[in-house]
């Protein structure tokens, strides 16, 4: 969700529910992995190839082993027949503070900060995205920063950030549309000089570097201080460097000697989510992007009104999320016209490659993925292109292709079980399982049970022994 | 399920076939729509249906029918057709402009769409081209009348006239003016000679909340709807239709509700201009007591305040309707605030049985206690949204008490999140009403794009409600709560051509409506 204050007073509402999920996810979560699983007699929706019908998915320790009709079950491998049932893969959550204790610090670079210190796992939102059916949510700050710091990548299961993450950050969250209290003079202004003031923090630490080395090797040569800082560059070590300019130099792709035992190697490169809430902000994204050295591992976060930036978008070749709220309102300030539009048709018209983001208000069905990608094919986008904006599209995005977004051999074993279609409205999701896992069953789920019940003591919540 | 209809809807088919050929010979004004189903509203599925259109109503629907002879023929396809929705209990959208510029140039393009004749300034008659011929009288109701411009023709514009709702107030307000009586339109809307804009649009709660009194039934919700409003093309964009606009539950017998069309010609827009009653019970008229003001101004006191408590406003409630009895009596009334008198003239034909009377009810305490009144008064009221109503099925059912329901949420949002009456919604209550055949129609309030009306019933078919029936509770069921049966909400013979041609399956999160007919001209097409 691209929300520049950090969420919606709805969003905070829906926050503000007593989260009960400690107890619940006790008697899910901890389940052991069985060996093996086997979803068989499904409808299976790939996403990286048509459907297949009447096959089966066999999870081994945690991965996808096989995906077929012909797969031969083992003997030990735990059964789950899901004869009429439509399995697709885990859905992504591509961009979401939620989960996060707070939005964003209150300071603007805050390059520094890692996602992993704010999640909090008895946050509802975690339980509400599982029964949702996403298994896997890019948390990130909020975009009212300039620079907000690592985001992580999360199972929605777990009851410490440890056991919820998807190993280290690989995006830092940033944002050209300006933050409370700035204009885009400020923001812009802010982003360029963070940039120079980390040019001038090597050169100083160059030049420093330079003379401790001079005194070490007990020679006193005066280059003057532009030689020293170009000598000095290669000496500079990864503990010199503060934690704040470490994470700017990952962004820039800067490299920097570590001298361990292994010989020298170069910190791991960083992307960035760059938060643009209005088509004006596509083009100085991409610029700061471009003249920083990160345009490769840029990924644009759009507001509705970016659609109008669609050459642009399309020329910088970068992947989008786009906003929880699809549809572009906007009335004629001369006419009073009142024009909506649609604005993923206009993506996927183009040809950029874009991931759907739930929306963020408490409307029951637009924080369902599924729905937001049914919505796409009302006004017109192909089916697999919303099927995969919804899950492949959005694990290359957030860089966890190689183990989520598909049902293919090698991948995790993290798979959704709909009662049906799941574009179909109608079509509810009965299990999820991570990893192998079979962490929700919609049976046993006693927020839902409760919601669709007539009285206080739904039936069918109590738990039941699978 | 269909399949005994089917035979009777063939049968009567051939005898609409006969009635079209010998009743309705080719002429203009004549259309006919085809489409590969027609699902009526009526509970009936028609495939390869046709229907007939003469002047606006339905005169042949069946089929295979044969098309009139020069009839204008709109094939749908492989389309589905059913009814314009209807909401019994609508809400205009606060969040819409309520209206456009007053000169703006561009509106010179747009109004002339929108009435077929208009009176320009100097009454002069102006001819738009629209299709529709404006309507003069509205049941007996002359204040929509295409009135004249009252201000010089200084514009550079001359279709003041189709704006006839801007127009009547400013008519109004000048011939206040002239007579140098104060102005009950808000004279602070119009826009000084000269000026560019002409803006009602001002806050939600001058529109529709009233903080004058909490007892007001002899006012019109009409008269603060802009038929110029963004919402209605908004409205009608999702297929509904005809819509009852509701007052503010802001007072506890608040003003009257107003019915309207959507779209098609202004003059034809007003279907009935003082409907219901609305009264609300619990928070909303008692949370917003403190800041009431009083009618010299200053703050509310313990002897004359409004009611901050449930208890006050079930007081306020009662008195209003005693009182009314005892003007009618001709009895003395006593007691502060007193309301006016014209008030108790409409009460009184509440309590005749003459005007419905709708009470807004969340919590299950309130619908008991708004039935106890009820029945304290021989009345037989329309309740509204009843969140809780699952709870009190078997009082509904018993006491025969129809319900317009919704929206559907599992939070809320908008002013209903901030009353503590939302709490405990459940997402099975329209499947809970039908199968306990309580009388009841689906609303989306002021729920618009993925909470509108048709979403509304797409929520309730995935908790449980079966197609058929979430249609019927979006057309002709509200229909029937508003004493429109017959004229809307089913798509019958001699009804009002109101419909809808969806895009794929009717309430489907991949469908939408791609164009809607009103009065048999096509108001929205994607």
């Amino acid at each position: 969700m691209n929300d520049r204050a950090g969420g919606s007073s709805r969003t905070r509402c829906a926050a503000i529910a007593v989260p009960v999920l400690a107890a619940w996810l006790a008697a899910s979560t901890f389940a052991q992995a069985p060996e093996r699983v086997a979803l068989t007699e499904a409808r299976v929706l790939p996403i990286s190839g048509p459907p297949i019908e009447n096959a089966t998915v066999l999870i081994e320790r945690g991965k996808i082993k096989e995906v077929g009709r012909d797969v031969a079950i083992p003997f030990d491998a735990r059964v789950f027949k899901l004869k009429g049932k439509t399995i697709m893969p885990g859905m992504i959550n591509p961009d979401d503070w939620r989960g996060l204790d707070t939005p964003n610090e209150s300071r603007p670079v805050t390059a520094h900060l890692d996602a992993f210190d704010a999640i909090d796992p008895s946050r509802l939102f975690f339980e509400d995205e599982l029964r949702l059916g996403i298994t896997a949510i890019h948390t990130l700050p909020a975009g009212n920063c300039t620079i907000g710091g690592i985001g992580r990548v999360v199972r929605p299961i777990g009851l410490s950030p440890a056991e919820m993450v998807f190993g280290e950050g690989e995006f830092l969250k940033v944002s050209v549309s300006p933050r409370g209290g700035a204009d885009r003079i400020v923001q812009l202004g802010l982003l360029r000089e963070t940039f120079r003031e980390l040019q001038d923090y090597q050169d100083r630490l160059a030049e420093k570097r330079y003379e401790e080395k001079l005194k070490e090797d007990e020679k006193d040569i005066d280059v003057g201080p532009e030689e020293a800082k170009k000598r000095g560059r290669d000496l500079i070590r990864a503990q010199d460097i503060d934690e704040e300019h470490r994470n700017l130099l990952r962004l820039t792709g800067g490299k920097v000697k570590v001298l361990g035992e292994e010989g020298p190697q170069v910190f791991e490169p960083l992307g960035a989510f760059i938060e643009c809430a209005g088509a004006t902000d596509v083009g100085a994204a991409v610029r700061i992007a471009r003249d920083n050295g990160f345009i490769d591992r840029t990924v644009l976060c759009l507001g509705p009104e970016c659609y109008k930036a669609i050459d642009e978008i399309k020329e910088s070749g970068r992947p989008v999320v786009l906003p929880g709220n699809l549809v572009y309102e906007e009335t004629d300030p001369l006419t009073g016209k009142r024009s909506e539009t649609f604005v993923v048709t206009r993506f996927a018209d183009a040809g950029v490659k874009f991931a759907l983001s739930p929306g963020s208000n408490s409307s029951l069905p637009e924080r369902m993925l599924t729905y937001q990608a049914a919505r796409c094919v009302r006004e017109g986008v192909r089916r697999d292109v919303a099927l995969k904006a919804i899950t492949l599209n959005a694990a290359e995005i957030i860089g966890q292709a190689d183990r989520l977004g598909s049902i293919e051999a090698g991948k995790d074993g993290t798979v959704v079980v709909f009662s049906g279609d799941p574009l179909d409205f109608s079509s509810v999701i009965e299990m999820v399982f991570i990893e192998g896992i079979p962490v929700y069953n919609r049976a046993t789920d006693r927020r839902i049970q409760r919601l669709i019940s007539h009285s206080d003591t739904p039936e069918g919540a109590d738990d039941k022994p699978e | 399920m269909l399949k005994s209809r089917e035979i009777t809807t063939v049968r009567s088919a051939i005898a609409l076939i006969a009635t079209a050929l010998v009743a309705f010979p080719a002429f203009a004004g004549v259309t006919a729509i085809k489409a590969k189903r027609i699902l009526t509203g009526a509970g009936e599925a028609i495939d390869n249906g046709v229907i007939v259109i003469t002047d606006g109503k339905i005169t042949a629907i069946g089929p295979g029918l044969a098309v009139p002879s020069g009839a204008k023929t709109i094939d749908c396809g492989d389309k589905t057709i059913t009814p314009g929705l209807v909401d019994a209990c609508c809400v205009l959208n606060f969040d819409v402009q309520q209206s456009w510029g007053w000169r703006g140039g561009a509106a010179a393009e747009e109004a002339p769409k929108l009435a077929s004749r208009v009176v320009g300034p100097e009454g002069a008659l102006i001819d738009t081209g629209a299709e529709a011929p404006p309507h003069r009288d509205l049941e007996g109701d002359d204040s929509y009348y295409i009135e004249p411009d009252p201000r010089p023709a200084a514009t550079d514009t001359t279709l003041c006239g189709p704006w006839s709702r801007i127009a009547a107030i400013a008519a109004e307000h000048a011939r206040h003016t002239l007579l140098g009586e104060p102005c009950v339109c808000g004279s602070s809307q119009l826009a000084p000679e000269g000026e560019s804009s002409f803006a009602p649009s001002v806050g939600p709660y001058f529109i529709w909340g009233d903080n004058e009194a909490e007892v007001i039934p002899h006012r019109r919700v009409l008269d603060s709807v802009n038929l110029m409003s963004l919402d209605f093309q908004r409205l009608l964009s999702e297929g509904v239709t005809t819509v009852f606009v509701s007052p503010d539950s802001a007072s506890v017998i608040a003003a009257r509700g107003a019915i309207v069309k959507t779209g098609g010609a202004l003059g034809d827009r007003v279907v009935r201009a003082e409907d219901a009653v609305k009264a609300s019970m619990g928070a909303d008229p008692s949370r917003r007591g403190w800041s009431n003001q009083l009618p010299y101004g200053g703050r509310a006191t313990m002897y004359t305040r409004r009611p901050t408590t449930r208890m006050g406003v079930e007081w306020v409630f009662r008195k209003a309707f005693f009182d009314a009895r005892r003007y009618a009596a001709g009895l003395a009334l006593t007691g502060a605030d007193v309301a006016p008198t014209e008030a108790f003239d409409v009460l009184n034909s509440v309590l005749a049985g003459e005007t419905p009377l709708r009470i807004q009810v969340r919590k299950q305490h309130d619908m008991f206690t708004a039935l106890r009144l009820a029945k304290e008064f021989g009345i037989k009221p329309l309740l509204e949204e009843g969140t809780e109503a699952y709870q009190t099925i078997p009082l509904l059912k018993e006491s025969h008490t129809p319900i317009v329901f919704g929206p559907l949420y599992m939070e809320s949002d908008g002013y209903r999140a901030f009353s503590g009456e939302t709490d405990e919604a459940r997402l099975s209550t329209p499947k809970l009403l039908q199968d306990a055949g309580v009388e009841w129609a689906l609303t989306a309030q002021e729920g618009r794009g993925e909470e509108s009306l048709p979403r509304q019933a797409m929520i309730a078919i995935r908790y449980g409600l079966e197609p058929a029936q979430a249609l019927t509770a979006v057309t002709s069921s509200p229909a029937k709560l508003m004493n429109l049966e017959g004229r809307v909400g089913a798509l019958k013979v001699g009804a009002d051509a109101d419909l809808v041609v969806w895009s794929g399956e009717p309430f489907a999160a991949t469908s939408r409506p791609e164009k809607v007919l009103i009065n048999g001209q096509v108001a929205y097409e994607r």
